[in-house]
Parts: C-alpha cells; sequence; structure tokens
C-alpha cells in the first residue's frame, strides 16, 4: 500500500491516489438530477443500513421515537419494549394505512391509531379492532405492524428497509465497525438540535461537511481562525482513511489560537473554562479518551482539530478533543434537504459554563447559516447547467469516495456487490 | 409599587429587558437576527462597554442553575442574549452573518438544559 503523506506542509498530499481513487473531474448531473434522485432512493436508501441515532433515546422500556425517511417515503416507529429489545415498524395502521404515531418521541406501552382506534402494543402486535364482528374473519395475527430490520452497533440505531435484508449490520459497516469499536460518546443522553431545511440537493451540503479547504473562505470570522494558520493556510486534512463505503478525514486545528482582544464576549464566555476547542461544549478531561483511541487522529497530530466519520451514504460522526456530534443529511428531493446536527452538550454545571454554552450555540447557528447560504448558492450554479464536472483536489477525497461509492451502489444489482 | 425585575445594580437593563429577556435560545437567536444593527450596539454596549456583564456573571455564580430565583433568572437570560448579540457585533460587524439567507430554515429545535 501506498505510504500515505500525511502531513500538511508536504509540497502535496497522495490521499486519493491512497483511497484507490482516480483523479479526474466528476460528474455534475448527480447532485442536479431527478432520475438520478430516483435511481439514489431505490439502490441506496431502500438497501443501505441507515443510522436513526442514539439508543439513549430510548432509556427505558415503552420509550419510542418516530423518524422521517424521506428518501424512502416511510416514517419509522422504533420502541422499546418491555423486555428491553429495541423493535422498528413502519408507522403505518394495518386497517387502512393512517399514520399511527403522530409525535415525534415519547413513552408508551401501546399505540392507538386515531382513525378507527385500532390498538397496537409497542411489540407491534394488534391488540384491538373496534367492531371486530363486523369484519369477515380477520386475522388479527396477521395484522401487527410491518416490522422493519433494525440493529445497534455502538450505541448507533441503525434500520434497513429491505424486507429481508441482504446483508448483516456488521457486514455493511465491515472493517469500519471494527476500528470503531469503543469509542467513548460522551453526553450521548444529552443533545441539542438544530434542524435545517434547504434548498440543495442532499450530497451538497454532506459535501461542504467533508473537507476543511472552504473553512478559511467561508467561515472566516466564525472558524477560519481555528482550522487554519499560516503552517496550514488552506486548511488541508491531516490524514484521511477508508474502509468500504465508509471513510474519515482528521481536519487540522490552529494550536495557537485565542479569541481576539475585539472578541470581549468570547472571551468572557471562555475565561473561566479550560476548552481545549472553540467549537467543543464540553471541557478537556474528555479529551484523553479520544486521544487513545488508534482509529481517531490515527497519525496521532499534535495538530488535531476534529474527526469527521461519514458512514454511508448520509450520516457524520464527528469527533473532537471536547466531544462529538453528528449530522444526518435527508433527501426530500433531488433539490431539496432536511439536515439535523445534534450536538452533544451536558447540563451547565455553573452560570459560566452554561454562557460558553450559549456562546457555543450561537455561533454554530452562525456556520450552519454560512453552509446554508453556501449550498443553496452551489446548488443554482449546479442546475443551471453551467458545468458538467467538477475538479476535485487532494483534501476533497471525501466527495470522490461518496460520488464514487453512491454510484457503485446504483450500478450493484445486489448489495453484496455494492459493499464488495 | 411595582416590584423590580433586576436584581439591585442592574436598573440600566431595565430597558432592554422586554425585548432581549426571553426565555429560551431560539428565542434569543429570532431577536438578535430580527433586531437593527443600532439596537444590537445599544444593547451589546450597555452590557459589555458599561462592564455590567463580568459584574452580571459574579452575581450569578453564587445561584444553582436550577434553582434561581426571577430577578436573577431575568438578568441571566439578559446575559445569554448577550452571547447571540456578540455574533453581529464582535464577529459579522452587522446583524447577520454575510451571504446567508434571510429568513431562512435553520432553527433550534431542541436547546441545552437550563435557559434553553
Amino acid at each position: 500500500m501506498t505510504e500515505m503523506v500525511a502531513d500538511f506542509r508536504a509540497p502535496t498530499t497522495n490521499f486519493t491516489k491512497r483511497a484507490g481513487l482516480g483523479t479526474g473531474p466528476v460528474p455534475t448531473e448527480p447532485y442536479r438530477s431527478a432520475v438520478y434522485f430516483e435511481q439514489e432512493r431505490d439502490r441506496i436508501f431502500k438497501r443501505a443500513w441507515l443510522c436513526l441515532g442514539r439508543v439513549e433515546r430510548l432509556p427505558d422500556p415503552g420509550d419510542y421515537i418516530v423518524e422521517q425517511i424521506e428518501p424512502a417515503r416511510a416514517s419509522i416507529l422504533v420502541t422499546r419494549t418491555r423486555d428491553g429489545a429495541i423493535k422498528a415498524f413502519y408507522n403505518v395502521c394495518s386497517h387502512r394505512s393512517n399514520t399511527l404515531v403522530l409525535d415525534r418521541e415519547g413513552s408508551a406501552s401501546r399505540f392507538m391509531c386515531r382513525y378507527h382506534n385500532w390498538t397496537y402494543r409497542n411489540d407491534g402486535a394488534l391488540l384491538g379492532i373496534p367492531d371486530e364482528r363486523n369484519f369477515f374473519g380477520i386475522d388479527k395475527q396477521a395484522c401487527g405492524l410491518t416490522t422493519v430490520a433494525v440493529d445497534v452497533w455502538e450505541g448507533w440505531v441503525f434500520v434497513n428497509l429491505q424486507r429481508a435484508p441482504e446483508v448483516t449490520l456488521a457486514e455493511f459497516l465491515g472493517e469500519f465497525g471494527e476500528a470503531y469499536r469503543h469509542i467513548p460518546y460522551q453526553n450521548a443522553d444529552k443533545s441539542i438540535l438544530y434542524v435545517s431545511h434547504l434548498n440543495a440537493n442532499w450530497k451538497v451540503i454532506a459535501d461542504a461537511f467533508a473537507e476543511t479547504y472552504h473553512v478559511p473562505a467561508i467561515h472566516p470570522e466564525t472558524i477560519g481562525a481555528t482550522f487554519a494558520s499560516r503552517d496550514n493556510p488552506f486548511a488541508r486534512p491531516i490524514s484521511t482513511q477508508t474502509w468500504g463505503p465508509h471513510r474519515s478525514v482528521s481536519t487540522y486545528g490552529n494550536p495557537d489560537y485565542a479569541p481576539p482582544e475585539r472578541a470581549r464576549v468570547e472571551r468572557l464566555a471562555y475565561s473561566n473554562i479550560a476548552t481545549g476547542n472553540v467549537l467543543s461544549a464540553a471541557g478537556l478531561d474528555d479529551m484523553d479518551l479520544f486521544l487513545k483511541h488508534p482509529a481517531i487522529n490515527p497519525t496521532k497530530s499534535e495538530h488535531w482539530a476534529v474527526d469527521v466519520t461519514w458512514i454511508f451514504p448520509n450520516f457524520m460522526i464527528d469527533v473532537s478533543p471536547g466531544g462529538f456530534w453528528t449530522h444526518h443529511f435527508w433527501p426530500i428531493s433531488f433539490n431539496r434537504t432536511r439536515w439535523e446536527a445534534r450536538f452533544h452538550v451536558p447540563p451547565a454545571g455553573d452560570v459560566w459554563q452554561r454562557l460558553q454554552q450559549e456562546h457555543y450555540i450561537a455561533r454554530l447557528g452562525e456556520i450552519l447559516l454560512e453552509d446554508v447560504g453556501n449550498t443553496e448558492r452551489t446548488q443554482a450554479g449546479l442546475e443551471s447547467g453551467a458545468k458538467d464536472s467538477m475538479p476535485l483536489q487532494d483534501g476533497e477525497v471525501m466527495i470522490r469516495h461518496s460520488l464514487h461509492h453512491i454510484q457503485k451502489w446504483i450500478d450493484a444489482d445486489s448489495v453484496r456487490e455494492a459493499i464488495s | 409599587m411595582t416590584e423590580r425585575s433586576l436584581p439591585d445594580g442592574f436598573e440600566a437593563l431595565e430597558p432592554f429587558r422586554a425585548y432581549w429577556g426571553v426565555p429560551g435560545t431560539q428565542d434569543r437567536r429570532d431577536r438578535r437576527e430580527a433586531a437593527s444593527m443600532a439596537d444590537i450596539v445599544a444593547f451589546y454596549e450597555v452590557m459589555i462597554a458599561l462592564a455590567p456583564a463580568p459584574a452580571a456573571m459574579k452575581h450569578l455564580e453564587r445561584f444553582a442553575l436550577d434553582a434561581m430565583p426571577p430577578r436573577e433568572a431575568r438578568l441571566m437570560e439578559l446575559v445569554l442574549a448577550l452571547a447571540h448579540v456578540s455574533m453581529a457585533t464582535e464577529l459579522h460587524g452587522q446583524p447577520r452573518a454575510p451571504h446567508t439567507p434571510y429568513p431562512h430554515g435553520v432553527r433550534l429545535v431542541q436547546g441545552p438544559a437550563y435557559f434553553g
């Protein structure tokens, strides 16, 4: 295998070559084509294992969450049953297919459809049909909720919308699933959630989080000074990893960053807190847990800021010295996306920590907005048809890897072939 | 007699309470995004240039976040609003981030514990 040039000061890096990818321009059609989106819908979102979030959202028997998977036109109900098992179902009544559960999360041992009061236990069994005698020999046992394949890996809940999944979650995750075991997810049960709706293809916004090449340009005031420096003016990554369709990039952090003199509130907010990274809301104590893990910042660079870990197709886990956060990019149409960014933030211990959190969350909102504005402008340019391809540099290898595997899944007649 | 709404010594902030003293983090985002730069700067200057923000923090640090008396809670809301206002004054030099859409579809739908 080619030795990795994991040195942002080298004349060029070699992440793309090392990932076994070509270096030519990539097509723009996947970002603007309704036809291509239909292929993604059928070949990817209805066949791949899809992460729905942390299992800590369902701590006790009776807890449930409802998640929309727009590209599969499905609402999915995930429950924890009396015996502690995690179950998933289409959120659809067996009678006339009305939506069963209308809220987003809660706790209930049974669910009643509002249309005709059909009642189900949270393990999917149909319990009651009003005026059952007037049906025609209905088989209640056959009228339970439609199950969806579900599995949990390292506390992450995944579902698969194939009636009988061709591969297990462990097979889908492959070597990545092994390499990323036993990572401590601090404050996994406490999070803040930004939800954004934007007019762009889901890959345009996902791509924006897969490279830091753009950071000095798009985010000069919010985070530019933390991801680049005189040593690394173009925010080159410090290392990359790929495992089948999954991938990760370790990004550069400016070790000398300090709030500028004019940032008086930022200085106030951070004055009483030891923090290794201005993007993080957690403390330095958590950092060691990440630093020791072989899959995180694998070259153990002292310049490490964040690992962006992109699990195929649409989910990212980001780990930084102070904590972790996630991105879900759910396509609604070829040019409309629901983007969920969840940051894990502990309850503040005092007013100083709470002020720092507010500053952190306010700044996050600004960064997300900068990305939304940027992606919508990109989408407009893509849809104009001006360009049929785009050149990608070595630091943008994750985008190239993503497009390569999306096409591979579309072309593959079986999932096993897609992940081979 | 009307009860004073803020702790003693913070009367100068009273005129700002109606607009900036709102309960949740998304509410504070909304207020900052809808405000003019003149209103933002007026609030920022009273809070920071006249230095009551560090004083407010010193006052508030004696109280637990989950048991703050009403007057202290109102002061805490103003301090938290300052975090949002500082995006305009310290980062952008204008009310909202340059080249970003407004109105827009970016919402904090779940805030942090306490005052979130």
